[in-house]
C-alpha cells in the first residue's frame, strides 16, 4: 500500500518525475558504460600482456610497435633482420623469444607467421586438428573460425596486406590443420602459421613476377619478436642495450600501455566528471520535484498524519520516494549503458576484434549505492520538513 | 465515551484557552458552537490528540488521551477516532476506494474491501469507488469523507464544520447521515461549528465563549 501511494503520487505529476529519472539515467548510464569499458579493456590488455617483457621490432613509435605486435590493432613499424633476432636468442638475459612475421590476411583477419611458443604463451588449446608442422599449414583462432567458417582440412588463399580487397595470392593456398579453443586473447582473432610460410608465399609470388633478387632479403626478415626476460633486472636493462647496440628498438608493453591508459585517462576523467556533474544536477532535480510536490501535498500529508500515520512513517515514505526515483533512474541507466555497448559492438567490433560483454561489474554495485544515496539526500529536506510539520496548523490552514 | 476535565491550552502567553468540561456517551451527538476565534478548532484538535493540552484531562473510552505521547496519540487516533473536515480532502492521486482503505492501512487494521463497498453503497457513493476524488461532486466528496471517518469503526467521530461549505439541501442530508451513521456504529459524535442550521438538529449543545487575551 505504501508503495502504491508512493508510485501513484509520482505518476500523478509525471513530468517532474520523468525529468529526474531521465537525468539520473543519463548520469548513471555514462558512468556505468565507462566502468564497463574500463574494466573490460583493462582485463583484455592485461590478459594479452602475459609473459611479454619486451617487444623487439623496427625503429619507430614504441606504442605502435606494442599495439601491432601485442594487440594486433595497429600497422607494424617495419621489418627487422632475422639474424639480429637470432643473435638475441643467444643472450643469457633472455629466456624466450617468439618471432612474429606479418604479411597477409584472410577476410580481414591477420595471418601471423610464428612458432608454437606463441600459442603456449597465451595458453591456447587445440579444439580440433593439430598444430601447423610445415609451411603453408595454418591453425585458426576461435573467432576467425566462427566468422569465416573455415574447417580442418580446408584450403584458403590469403590476401596481400591487411585490406579485404587486396591482391590475392591464389598460387599457394594454406591448409587448415587445427582450430583453437576460445581463450579470450588475441589468439581468437588470428590465423597462425610458421614463419617460413609467410616467406614462401612471397618468394613464389616474386619468382612469378621475376623479382628473385629480392628473395634473400625477404627470407631473412620478420616483423617483430616477443621477448621474455630471464629476470626483472634484465627486463629493465635490455631495452637500452638493444636500442643502443642494434638497429632495432625494444619497447616494454606494460610501460607503453600504461602511457596509453594515461592519455586515455584524461578523456575518461573528463567524462566521469561530466557524469558526476549530471548526477549532481539530477539529485537537485529530484529535490525540486519532491519539494514542489511537498508544498502541493502538505494537506495530504497532514491528512495521513491525522489518520494515524506517525511522523517517522511519513519521513520514510518521502525518503523512499527519492530512493525509488533513484533506483528507477539507475535501472534505466543500466539499460542505456548496455544499449551503448551494443551499438559499439555492432558498429566497431570487427575493427577492434573485440566484443564487449554485458554482464554487470562490481563497481556498478557501488554506483547503485551512490545513486540511491543521492536520491535519499535529495529527499531528505522534504522528508524532514514533513517530519517537523505542525499538524494542527496544516489542518487548520487548508 | 468522551469526557474532559479542566481542559486548558495556550499557543503563547497572550493566547490561551480554557474549555468547559465535555461529556458525550457512545451513540450520542454533541454540538459545540461559538464564534470564530473562540477556540473551536483548537478544542477539536485537542480532542483528536493532534494538540497536547497545557492542563486538564481528556478521556476517550478507557484511554487517557491527554497522557499519551505524540506517537502513541497518532496510533490511538488512527485506530479509534474518525475525523471529518469542513472541506473534504483526499489523496488526489489515489482512487476513492484506495482513499477509503487508507485509514485501515495507516491505523494498522485489516483492510476489508467488501465492507468498504457495503459502506459506500450505504452512503450512496458506491458508483464512485474507482474514480479519482477530484471527479466527485461536493456532496459526494463529503459523503466519501464521512465514509472514511467510519471505516475503522471508531468509538469517537470528530467533525470540524462539516456542513458550513454546503447548501441547505446537502447540509440536511450530510448532518442526517453523520448522526445516523454515528448512532448505527455506536460512536460518540462531536461536531464543532458556527453553522446555526445545526442547532435545530442536535439537542446536546455547548457554546464556547470568546475568551483568552
Amino acid at each position: 500500500m505504501l508503495l502504491k501511494i508512493i508510485y501513484r503520487n509520482l505518476a500523478h505529476k509525471p513530468l517532474g518525475a520523468a525529468l529526474s529519472i531521465a537525468l539520473l539515467a543519463l548520469s548513471t548510464g555514462i558512468i556505468s558504460m565507462l566502468l564497463l569499458l574500463q574494466t573490460q579493456l583493462q582485463q583484455k590488455f592485461e590478459r594479452d600482456l602475459k609473459d611479454i617483457d619486451l617487444v623487439v621490432g623496427a625503429k619507430g613509435s614504441p606504442l605502435q610497435l606494442v599495439l601491432s605486435a601485442v594487440y594486433h590493432v595497429d600497422a607494424p613499424t617495419g621489418n627487422i633482420p632475422l639474424e639480429e633476432v637470432e643473435k638475441l636468442r643467444k643472450m643469457r638475459s633472455i629466456s624466450g623469444i617468439t618471432p612474429l612475421a606479418y604479411g597477409d590476411s584472410y577476410q580481414r583477419f591477420r595471418i601471423l607467421g610464428t612458432d608454437s611458443t606463441f600459442i603456449s604463451r597465451y595458453g591456447g588449446k587445440l579444439k580440433s586438428g593439430r598444430l601447423f608442422g610445415q609451411p603453408l599449414e595454418a591453425v585458426v583462432g576461435a573467432t576467425v573460425a566462427e566468422n569465416t567458417k573455415l574447417q580442418v582440412g580446408q584450403t584458403f588463399f590469403s590476401t596481400h596486406g591487411d585490406a579485404e580487397e587486396g591482391e590475392q595470392h591464389d598460387h599457394a593456398g594454406y591448409v587448415v590443420t587445427g582450430i583453437l579453443e576460445r581463450s579470450n586473447t588475441v589468439l581468437d582473432n588470428l590465423l597462425l602459421t610458421d614463419v617460413a610460410s609467410v616467406w614462401n608465399i612471397h618468394e613464389e609470388g616474386h619468382e612469378e613476377h621475376g623479382h628473385v633478387h629480392e628473395q634473400d632479403t625477404i627470407h631473412r626478415e620478420i616483423t617483430a619478436a616477443l621477448v621474455k626476460a630471464r629476470s626483472v633486472h634484465s627486463a629493465m636493462t635490455l631495452p637500452m642495450m638493444i636500442n643502443e647496440s642494434t638497429g632495432m628498438q625494444a619497447a616494454s608493453p606494460a610501460l607503453e600501455i600504461n602511457r596509453l591508459m594515461k592519455m586515455l585517462g584524461i578523456g575518461v576523467t573528463a567524462l566521469q566528471t561530466l557524469a558526476l556533474g549530471i548526477m549532481l544536477i539530477s539529485g537537485f532535480s529530484v529535490f525540486i520535484a519532491l519539494y514542489n510536490r511537498l508544498r502541493e501535498r502538505k494537506y495530504e500529508l497532514a491528512l495521513m498524519r491525522s489518520m494515524g500515520c506517525s511522523r517517522l512513517r511519513l519521513f520514510w515514505m518521502l525518503l523512499s520516494e527519492g530512493m525509488l526515483l533513484a533506483v528507477t533512474g539507475f535501472a534505466c541507466g543500466l539499460m542505456l549503458s548496455r544499449l551503448g555497448l551494443w551499438i559499439l559492438n555492432t558498429s566497431a567490433a570487427s575493427e577492434f576484434h573485440f566484443v564487449f560483454r554485458y554482464e554487470p561489474v562490481r563497481a556498478e554495485l557501488w554506483l547503485l549505492g551512490i545513486t540511491v544515496l543521492v536520491g535519499a539526500l535529495a529527499a531528505l529536506v522534504p522528508a524532514i520538513s514533513a517530519f517537523r510539520m505542525n499538524l494542527s496548523r496544516a489542518l487548520a490552514d487548508a | 465515551m468522551l469526557h474532559t476535565k479542566n481542559l486548558q491550552f495556550a499557543y503563547n502567553q497572550d493566547l490561551s484557552f480554557s474549555f468547559p468540561d465535555l461529556n458525550c456517551h457512545a451513540g450520542e451527538s454533541l454540538l459545540i458552537t461559538g464564534r470564530s476565534g473562540c477556540g473551536k478548532t483548537t478544542l477539536l484538535h485537542l480532542l483528536a490528540g493532534i494538540l497536547h493540552p497545557a492542563a486538564g484531562e481528556i478521556r476517550i473510552g478507557d484511554t487517557l488521551l491527554s497522557s499519551l505521547g505524540s506517537a502513541d496519540a497518532d496510533r490511538f487516533r488512527g485506530a479509534s477516532i474518525g475525523l471529518v473536515y469542513q472541506r473534504p480532502h483526499f489523496i488526489a492521486s489515489l482512487t476513492v476506494m484506495d482513499n477509503l482503505r487508507l485509514p485501515a492501512y495507516l491505523g494498522h487494521k485489516p483492510a476489508k474491501e467488501k465492507a468498504i463497498e457495503v459502506l459506500a453503497e450505504h452512503l450512496g457513493i458506491g458508483h464512485t469507488l474507482r474514480q479519482l476524488p477530484d471527479r466527485l461532486s461536493v456532496g459526494e466528496q463529503q459523503r466519501a469523507s464521512i465514509a472514511r471517518a467510519l471505516v475503522n469503526h471508531p468509538g469517537l467521530i470528530l467533525a470540524d464544520e462539516p456542513t458550513s461549505a454546503l447548501d441547505d439541501e446537502n447540509c440536511t442530508s450530510v448532518i442526517g447521515l453523520l448522526t445516523r451513521q454515528a448512532a448505527e456504529h455506536n460512536a460518540a459524535l462531536v461536531i464543532v461549528t458556527h453553522d446555526s442550521r445545526l442547532k435545530s438538529v442536535i439537542k446536546n449543545q455547548v457554546e464556547l465563549s470568546l475568551q483568552g487575551r
